[in-house]
């Protein structure tokens, strides 16, 4: 048993840059003193920061004071951040990804976030409850 | 991330620009309003060191993406050199290291125009 799956590391973040570039950090520290890989560091890092951007870029501005939840915690070699967040229904794991070459030699850039989140992470799921959006990334650790 | 370190150099006909510190959803547009300013003033052969880049998140790909496709249609490109390996990391985690020419030196990067 992973003598780390009783532990789980929580940060609230306000729907601003600070607090959004704050937390990603936060997240990446924790997971670097629980001694983590740096590349999967990275990974989580940046794919929590575009879950948070997104999720400030998009929302309407009626959410804008309340907080995101990111819990972050390790179990049977696993990496999961959970995301919760009031806001409108919408499931970034049901757009369809692009041919990357094709659509970002363009010059096209929209979905680029998404497209970070869904190519780094293992799973990504989504589900909506009354208002309350739940995001969980998971990596596996090599 | 939040820093953000910008210069740039003109090499005969080729602008030389370094990159510093963190490509994210802030300090993207800033960047972005910077390399408008050297295509405004001319410059459509663009390389971009990345050797002091320490984070670059969507917002920034997306930048050198734009720029890049607006070059392309004035006979001209954006380069990158002497990516550093955690940039590396994430362009090939990412797919991206074969959206853009890519060079160990500036030196390189700068005869291949």
């Amino acid at each position: 048993m992973d003598p780390r799956s009783d532990q789980t590391f929580t940060v609230s973040a306000g729907r601003n840059h600070g607090d959004i570039e704050s937390s990603t950090k936060k997240i990446a520290s924790y997971l670097t003193k629980q001694g983590i890989h740096t590349d999967l560091v990275s990974s989580m890092e940046l794919s929590v920061y575009e879950a948070l951007v997104n999720i400030y870029d998009h929302e309407p501005e009626n959410f804008r004071d309340s907080p995101i939840q990111v819990e972050c915690s390790l179990s049977g070699g696993l990496v999961t951040v959970t995301i919760r967040y009031e806001g409108d229904y919408f499931d970034m794991t049901s757009t369809k990804l692009p041919d990357i070459v094709e659509h970002f030699k363009k010059g096209k850039t929209r979905g680029l976030g998404i497209y970070f989140i869904r190519t780094l992470m293992d799973s990504v799921e989504y589900s909506h409850d009354h208002g309350e959006n739940t995001l969980i990334l998971t990596k596996k650790e090599e | 991330m939040g820093v953000f370190q910008y210069s740039s150099s003109k090499h005969g006909k080729v602008t030389l620009i370094n990159v510093g510190g963190s490509l994210d959803s802030e300090t993207a547009p800033r960047f972005d309003e910077k390399l408008r300013g050297e295509i405004g003033k001319g410059a459509s052969r663009l390389v971009c060191n990345m050797s002091k880049l320490d984070y670059i998140a969507s917002a920034g790909l997306g930048v050198l993406i734009g720029v890049n496709d607006t070059l392309r249609k004035k006979g001209g490109e954006i380069k990158i050199s002497e990516m550093n390996e955690k940039i590396t990391k994430i362009f090939k985690l990412l797919g991206f290291i074969n959206l853009f020419k890519i060079y160990k030196t500036d030196d390189e990067a700068l005869d291949s125009f």
